[in-house]
């Protein structure tokens, strides 16, 4: 009867078998202790997995539109025609020199990875201009971390663990290949 | 059919990207195994009334055996990356918990961890009995037995 403990934890108990099952956890104290420590495991056991598939393309489903092409209504198109007017309107009014900029605010952002047995992990990603930046342990934990100020946007970064083996951040399911074939991770940030 | 197959694809692609991750441990070959396996899927499947899973996943297992003969690489679960929390002591915590389950889980044998991995990727008892030939009754056995072994291996770990 222990299997039961089992189909329980994989959603295969039918109506009967629950019934025995509740009564098994009602009379032996050993059998919920078992069915307790089977789910711990279980948790561990799935805690790693992605909940989530990459997406991927596949020859049944439809690909991205590209929304630029689509037909647009025409209330829309004599809005953008009015907007076009206003743009030209301004492009030939004197405007004064000034070097002031719209405030980009970057966003504090906490990188976190987990590397035991390493010497050395440093981040390096289109926000730092693709230079290394180290990042501190916390303690021996085998974590390393830097908080750092990143612009609104989307950015491409990974991890050198000790000088030379390119990581991708495994927490970051995003991710895509560059020119020279290596992995980087995919982070976007939102504007406040 | 197209849109039957989309449906099929919609309730199948996470609990095959999880096997595949639980057997190669690597989320870019598991991802191209995924695509290659749905893609040859849909070639069989698409003058078909019924997509079937257990074709699916025959399709998966044998393009992870070519890649791990080529590879030469038969290691399981080869890293485990819980998502992080705020709290580091927790995380911490968690990944040993869950690094001494796979520790133990990669010394079951073969079989079990292949019944260990369909099952917790998702796949219904019905279902990996017909992919391995199996009747139901033999896989609810099958399981459990595999997680107690696991079990087994994880008190003589501690030990």
């Amino acid at each position: 009867m222990d299997y039961l403990i089992s189909m329980y934890i994989d959603n295969e108990l039918s109506i009967d078998d629950k019934i025995i099952f509740v009564e098994h956890v009602h009379a032996e104290q050993g059998f919920t202790d078992d069915a307790v420590a089977f789910l711990e495991q279980e948790k561990a056991l799935r805690s790693a997995l992605p909940e989530q598939a990459p997406e991927v393309a596949l020859p049944f489903m439809p690909s991205p539109k590209l929304s630029f092409l689509a037909p647009k209504p025409l209330g829309l198109a004599f809005a953008a025609s009015l907007l076009i007017l206003v743009a030209l309107f301004f492009t030939f009014t004197p405007q004064p020199q000034t070097d002031f900029q719209p405030p980009t605010a970057a966003q504090q952002h906490r990188f976190v990875i987990y590397q035991s047995g390493i010497s050395q992990i440093e981040i390096a990603g289109s926000f730092t201009n693709w230079q290394r930046i180290p990042l501190e342990p916390a303690g021996s934990t085998g974590y390393w971390e830097i908080t750092l100020d990143i612009p609104p946007g989307e950015h491409a970064f990974s991890y050198i663990l000790d000088g030379d083996t390119i990581l991708a951040d495994p927490t970051i399911s995003a991710q895509e290949m560059d020119d020279f074939g290596t992995i980087n991770s995919i982070l976007v940030v939102e504007a406040s | 059919m197209i849109n039957k197959y989309r449906q099929f694809y919609e309730e199948y692609k996470n609990k095959l990207f999880r096997y595949l991750m639980f057997r190669c441990g690597d989320y870019e070959v598991a991802r191209d195994i995924m695509q290659e396996s749905f893609t040859r899927h849909y070639q069989y499947s698409r003058n078909s009334t019924d997509a079937s899973p257990a074709f699916l996943y025959t399709i998966a297992r044998n393009a992870l055996v070519d890649y791990q003969r080529h590879e030469n690489n038969y290691t399981l679960i080869q890293d485990y990356a819980p998502q992080p929390s705020p709290d580091l002591e927790t995380d911490l915590i968690v990944r040993e918990e869950c690094q001494t389950v796979a520790k133990a889980f990669n010394k079951l044998s073969r079989a079990d961890r292949e019944i260990l991995g369909l099952v917790v990727s998702g796949l219904p008892y019905r279902e990996i009995g017909q992919l391995l030939g199996l009747s139901e009754a033999n896989i609810k056995v099958r399981v459990h037995r595999a997680r107690v072994r696991l079990r087994d291996m994880i008190q003589k770990g501690d030990n």
